[in-house]
């Protein structure tokens, strides 16, 4: 396994662009650089443009991955740009952008469903509870796209790989693959997100761990509050994730796998808001959620509830702790340095073979 | 302030008075209290050999008094006769003919509905005979009593004990004659199998002729939640909610202030714990964890303060002082 780094969130990534972004990562030590988007590589998909970045990446040894963007058509206006770049057709769009990775060897893609919506509370902070249109009708407007996709990625030789984003469960994302096929779909592990559906990071892993093929690492804070919980992306090793429990299910079926850190960006003087609030015990909400059992809503439930017991005994910072703490680029780097670490460590006691070793 | 007071109230006698009560000093106790009912067990707490004088006799003090009996019947597990050994002295080795002879007793001290417990709550964890099983025996043993508690006019309140769900509660119900039998509703009980007190009203809604008033917390065990009792009022459950909801659908149903004093836990953790409640749906299962106290401190006693829990309940059932709930933690 290679450890890198979240290519839109590593410090600095706008400013450096995508070349100073990969000598950035390098310079930290990092093994890999996951763009979300290839447009965040080339916006016009400059064939030497990327063809630049691939082979810096490939003279500093990184790995070098990246997406496409949203597949579901619901979601997609939100993300004009895929459009733009198919001359408005926007199944264009994705050929070309597919065609410019396959050119430069990108061929595990990251794709999602829908974009978080901070500006609402509770459920409507994801597109899964839309009143327009519902959450079964975008999953199915979802496979219906990624059916359009599959012959390119077949003809290409790419992967789809759906990430475990805020709004979709693991289960619905195996459905997914079941309908479209494993051979062009794949999964984007993020390790946050899930808490954000209810869903128990080793039960996940487990389910999930034969079609993980790329990976968002970050670790989760949920804490019980009266009517639900909160959540938030925390560091890696901070959190309530048990590495040690997924990278074992991760490694049983892909040593190769690049894990990619997905630390946060600095605030840069913005004031951090109030935490994603999840609202458990709504039956509303837990209807919006057909797949989940109650063994693991318990399991949940005994792991966010003994988190939240370590908040306050004050072993973990509470959000508003954290929220107040100074979050710019020196705090940046040490977050990506311990968040490394940690990985490291769980790697070396689990015996699992790092760097190009692994691709050997 | 809740509208229309339920006006049937009463309380155990044996929590009232102690445990070695006697009838006629509980009733007295019990209109001291301002309370209407008492309820003093089954009939042999009136007369040891169920002397129809010596019935009678007592029928009349309470009614002079104008207090109402409240009696059962005792347990009903045909796979546990031993627990019902007051019914089977009683029918002479005849479990059946000795609770009919229990319920006609009732009915000369004046009350037709008669409360009927299941079981406990190791019977629905017993590997030997499995729960639907003794539930099925248990269905069929009622049905057989039908004809006789219809000459008598009696009525059977099945109570939603430690050991039982609403969901089979109910479905007991269904296979019997809806003028037979009935629903003693327990709700702190209920929530030790993971049920929503105002969700199990609903399910057992137009079958309650009694409720059992009491309160708990649910505190964290280590491995799930335990029911810590409580003072009526402090507790987890919304006595005005429910009030609200069953004098609505149940207008007669009486309430009896209860003291309960059984230790349990709901080890929810468990592996295999959700297969044992196959009923229970996540959403009820989740507004059930949501009234519970996952960060407390696993106490020593789960019975709470008992004194202050019999003083509460009285108080409870003659001003029903909704204010009482507001001290919910």
């Amino acid at each position: 396994m290679r450890i890198g780094i979240d290519g839109r969130k590593i410090p600095e990534s706008k400013v450096r662009g995508p070349l100073g972004t990969l000598d950035h990562a390098k310079s930290l030590g990092m093994e890999g650089v996951f763009f979300r988007t290839i447009l965040d590589v080339s916006p016009k998909l400059d064939k030497s443009v990327i063809r630049e970045v691939r082979q810096r990446a490939d003279e500093l040894g990184l790995y070098l991955e990246a997406g496409l963007g949203k597949v579901n058509p619901f979601a997609l206006p939100e993300t004009p740009e895929i459009r733009d770049i198919g001359d408005g057709d926007t199944l264009l769009g994705f050929r070309r952008m597919m065609e410019a990775c396959a050119e430069f060897d990108i061929r595990e893609l990251w794709i999602s469903t829908a974009g978080i919506k901070q500006q609402y509370r509770g459920r409507f902070t994801t597109d899964r509870f839309r009143t327009d249109v519902s959450w079964e009708e975008q999953l199915e407007a979802t496979r219906s796209f990624m059916m359009k996709l599959k012959p390119i990625a077949l003809d290409l030789g790419i992967h789809l790989n759906l990430e475990t984003h805020e709004e979709i469960t693991t289960f619905e994302i195996l459905r997914l693959i079941e309908a479209v096929g494993e051979d062009v779909v794949g999964i984007v592990f993020d390790t946050g997100n899930i808490h954000i559906r209810g869903e128990h990071p080793v039960y996940a892993a487990k389910r999930i761990a034969p079609y993980v093929r790329q990976t968002h690492l970050k670790d989760a804070y949920v804490e019980l509050i009266e009517d639900g919980a909160y959540y938030q992306s925390r560091m890696i090793g901070s959190g309530l994730v048990d590495f040690t429990a997924v990278l074992t299910e991760l490694n049983k079926y892909r040593p190769d796998l690049n894990l990619t850190i997905e630390c946060d960006p600095p605030r840069l003087g913005a004031v951090k808001g109030e935490p994603h609030f999840l609202e458990l015990y709504n039956p509303e909400w837990i209807a919006g959620h057909p797949d989940l059992s109650r063994e693991e809503f318990a399991a949940y439930f005994e792991l966010v509830r003994e988190f939240t017991e370590r908040i306050r005994n004050g072993m973990v910072k509470s959000w508003q702790q954290h929220n107040s703490d100074t979050f710019e680029y020196p705090e940046a780097i040490q977050c990506i340095e311990y968040s490394k670490q940690h990985i490291e460590n769980i790697c070396l006691e689990l015996g699992i073979t790092r760097g190009d070793r692994a691709h050997a | 302030m809740l509208e229309n007071l339920p006006e049937r109230v009463g309380i155990f006698a044996k929590d009232l008075c102690g445990s070695s009560f006697d009838v006629r000093d509980s009733i007295q106790k019990t209109l001291d209290h301002k309370l209407k009912g008492s309820f003093i067990g089954n009939a042999l707490k009136a007369s040891p050999t169920l002397d129809r004088w010596e019935l009678e006799d007592i029928r009349q003090v309470a009614q002079e008094s104008g207090i109402t009996l409240g009696l059962q019947l005792g347990m009903l597990n045909p796979y546990r006769p031993e627990r019902s050994s007051d019914a089977l002295k009683v029918g002479n080795g005849d479990l059946a003919k000795g609770l009919l002879k229990l319920t006609e007793a009732a009915l000369q001290l004046g009350q037709p509905n008669v409360m009927l417990v299941v079981g406990m709550e190791e019977d629905r964890f017993n590997q030997s005979v499995a729960w639907s099983d003794q539930l099925a025996v248990v269905s069929s043993f009622l049905k057989r009593l039908e004809p006789d508690l219809r000459s008598l006019g009696s009525r059977v309140l099945i109570k939603t004990h430690e050991e039982i769900t609403s969901w089979e509660v109910r479905r007991l119900l269904e296979g019997l004659d809806s003028n037979l039998f009935g629903v003693a509703f327990d709700p702190v009980n209920l929530i030790v199998r993971m049920e929503d007190p105002t969700a199990a009203a609903e399910r057992l809604a137009g079958r309650i002729w009694q409720v059992h008033v009491d309160d708990a917390h649910l505190l964290w065990s280590g491995r799930g939640y335990s029911r810590l009792l409580c003072p009526v009022g402090k507790g987890c459950i919304d006595w005005p909610a429910l009030i609200t909801r069953i004098s609505t659908s149940d207008p007669d149903a009486w309430y009896w202030g209860e003291i309960h004093r059984a230790e349990l836990d709901t080890p929810f953790l468990k592996e295999g714990w959700f297969d044992t409640h196959p009923d229970n749906e996540i959403t009820e299962v989740a507004t059930w964890l949501s009234k519970g106290m996952p960060l407390s401190e696993s106490p020593l006693s789960l019975l709470g303060d008992i004194d202050e829990r019999i003083r509460t309940v009285t108080r409870y059932l003659t001003c029903f002082d909704v204010g009482l709930n507001q001290t919910t933690a």
